[in-house]
């Protein structure tokens, strides 16, 4: 007699893809498979960029809406503050840049039927497959698929990717994304890799090794619009403990492959060049000497951190080198005036300099931009340290 | 490994269980590939790989631990994706097993990867103690408050 716990592994088995690759190890090389290990840091591909699309730093309601949703969420409050929407307003730049496979590039898609911006909100419910797909799944095929040209290439299919807005921290970006076609709703969709070229990378010098860092997507960044196409929110967090993204300058988003639940849809590769504006730097709050415990390790005398500094995008702790790889918290969070907490959405730990030689530096995301004027303390676990 | 055919034999039945051991551990599915394409490069690299089934077995979970442990140290693995991200092809399309593993997948990773020993492959506290170099009574205490936090989901169907 298996048990639930059994029986839900039983369904957990490596990817046809994972095991293709491993069963084709014995004829690649050594040095070929191992450049897949660093999947989330992509070694830095030096393209040209034709620049394209105009920044203009104003406030996007598509973003904003995503924000509200969250904010919503997190606080149980139906509204953002003023202040609040006006800080992510500060942020956020449109960038309207599209683009279709192999790089041809186009205008913006949004003729045709698309809902207003405004009504571009987030799911409520993060958890779709508890809800029957609404509408268009009897025109699936095998009740995988999640586009009408799903079997074709992207370029024949005619799919577009628009980049339409970004809010811009120092380490921080979110970035919104449409896809044109006809998507299912309330599936997850993901591209097979992404990279922000022309972000700052993370050189190790010594040895020999860049890191880059591809985009992060959630179930609940997922959004297919009334028209059927396909709103995704993404984020980034730079690899580099020195960057400084508000500084704007000239990129390129290079997306691969679009895959539902996992599953490619629809194979292309777009390009979306894209500039951001300079923007102010973001106020800050820096604390000095901030003790915390070692996750796993409680009963030891913890880390010193020499330097805390909380932004509206994030935080970020830098310790002695020594203290470098100790397993991250999980449960972080910027707890406001009023009591409520704004989660944390992604974490990435680095070298501040050279590898072994510098200092170990921890930044975490906040799942929402926050005004400082709100930030009461910050909590990692069960201990809370004051900002005010 | 000796050959491709025993290395091809030894992917087929024990792809499943290491990737299984790496996303107990890492929570996240992207970790747990990269993990497991790991264990087996170590295993096709290996020229002391032991011929017996159950040795064979118990060398891959520990090859697997000590990868996981590696990996999770090395510069780049220092990321944390959301669990929603875990979502993936490799997890089950039924709404039960989904929510099995969903609150599996928030347990704390020191009781993930014992549970997993204990529960599914069938190691005993003293295998998995020294699998995980890690006192016996320390593991036996992580089984039971996992077991507490998941009582629902471990009683017999």
């Amino acid at each position: 007699m298996r048990t639930r716990y059994q029986r839900a592994f039983d369904h957990v088995t490596a990817s046809d893809r994972l095991k293709q690759e491993v069963l084709t190890m014995t004829r690649q090389d050594k040095e070929m498979l191992r450049r897949r290990i660093p999947k989330t840091a992509l070694i830095a591909v030096l393209i040209i960029l034709v620049l394209a699309g105009t920044a203009v730093a104003v406030s996007v309601p598509g973003l904003q809406d995503w924000f509200r949703q969250y904010w919503q969420e997190a606080t149980g409050r139906t509204d953002m503050t003023q202040v609040q929407e006006d800080a992510i307003g500060k942020m956020t730049q449109s960038v309207d840049t599209s683009a279709r496979p192999e790089g041809t590039e186009v205008g913006t898609p949004k003729a045709g039927g698309r809902p207003a911006a405004g009504h571009s909100t987030p799911a409520e419910n993060d958890k779709p497959e508890e809800e029957p797909a609404a509408g268009g799944a009897e025109s699936i095929p095998n009740g995988t698929g999640a586009i009408a040209e799903a079997d074709k290439p992207a370029a024949e299919a005619g799919i577009a990717v628009t980049l339409e807005s970004a809010t811009v921290g120092e380490k921080h970006l979110w970035i919104l994304l449409h896809v044109s076609g006809t998507f299912e709703p309330g599936k997850m969709y993901t591209f097979e890799r992404s990279e922000l070229i022309g972000a700052p990378e993370k050189v190790y010098t010594d040895l020999g090794i860049k890191i880059g860092k591809s985009l992060s997507f959630s179930r609940a960044g997922c959004q297919v619009l009334e028209d059927g196409s396909l709103q995704i929110l993404a984020q980034y967090q730079s690899p580099d403990p020195n960057a400084d993204l508000t500084a704007g300058g000239e990129f390129c988003l290079h997306l691969e492959d679009l895959l539902m639940e996992r599953e490619l849809v629809l194979k292309g590769e777009w390009d979306i060049p894209f500039s951001l504006q300079q923007a102010e730097p973001l106020p800050a709050i820096e604390l000095e000497h901030v003790a915390l415990p070692i996750p796993g390790l409680e009963h030891t005398d913890g880390i010193d951190f020499q330097e805390a500094q909380v932004t509206a995008t994030g935080m970020e702790l830098i310790c002695d080198g020594r203290y470098a790889g100790f397993p991250l918290w999980t449960d972080v969070a910027l707890v406001l005036t009023d009591g409520t907490e704004i989660g944390t959405s992604a974490a990435h730990a680095s070298w501040e300099g050279e590898a072994e030689a510098s200092r170990w530096v921890i930044d975490y995301t906040w799942k929402v931009p926050v005004t400082l004027e709100q930030a009461a303390s910050i909590r990692i676990e069960d201990v809370f340290v004051p900002l005010k | 490994m000796q050959g491709e055919q025993e290395f091809n034999i030894a992917a087929e039945r024990y792809l499943d269980m290491v990737y299984r051991i790496a996303l107990n551990w890492f929570g996240n599915v992207h970790d747990a590939e990269d993990a497991s394409q790991e264990v087996m490069l170590r295993l096709w690299k290996s020229e002391s790989v032991p011929e017996e089934e159950a040795h064979l077995r118990y060398w891959l979970v520990r090859v697997t631990i000590n990868v996981c442990k590696d990996l999770s140290r090395s510069l780049w693995r220092l990321h944390m994706v959301p669990l929603t991200e875990a979502s993936a092809k490799s997890y089950p399309s039924d709404t039960e097993s989904r929510e099995v593993l969903d609150e599996v997948m928030h347990l704390p990773k020191r009781y993930r990867v014992p549970l997993y020993l204990f529960h599914y492959e069938g190691y005993s506290i003293q295998e998995i103690s020294e699998l995980l170099k890690t006192n016996p009574s320390t593991i036996r205490t992580r089984l039971s408050r996992a077991r507490n936090m998941l009582k629902s989901q471990l009683e017999e169907a």
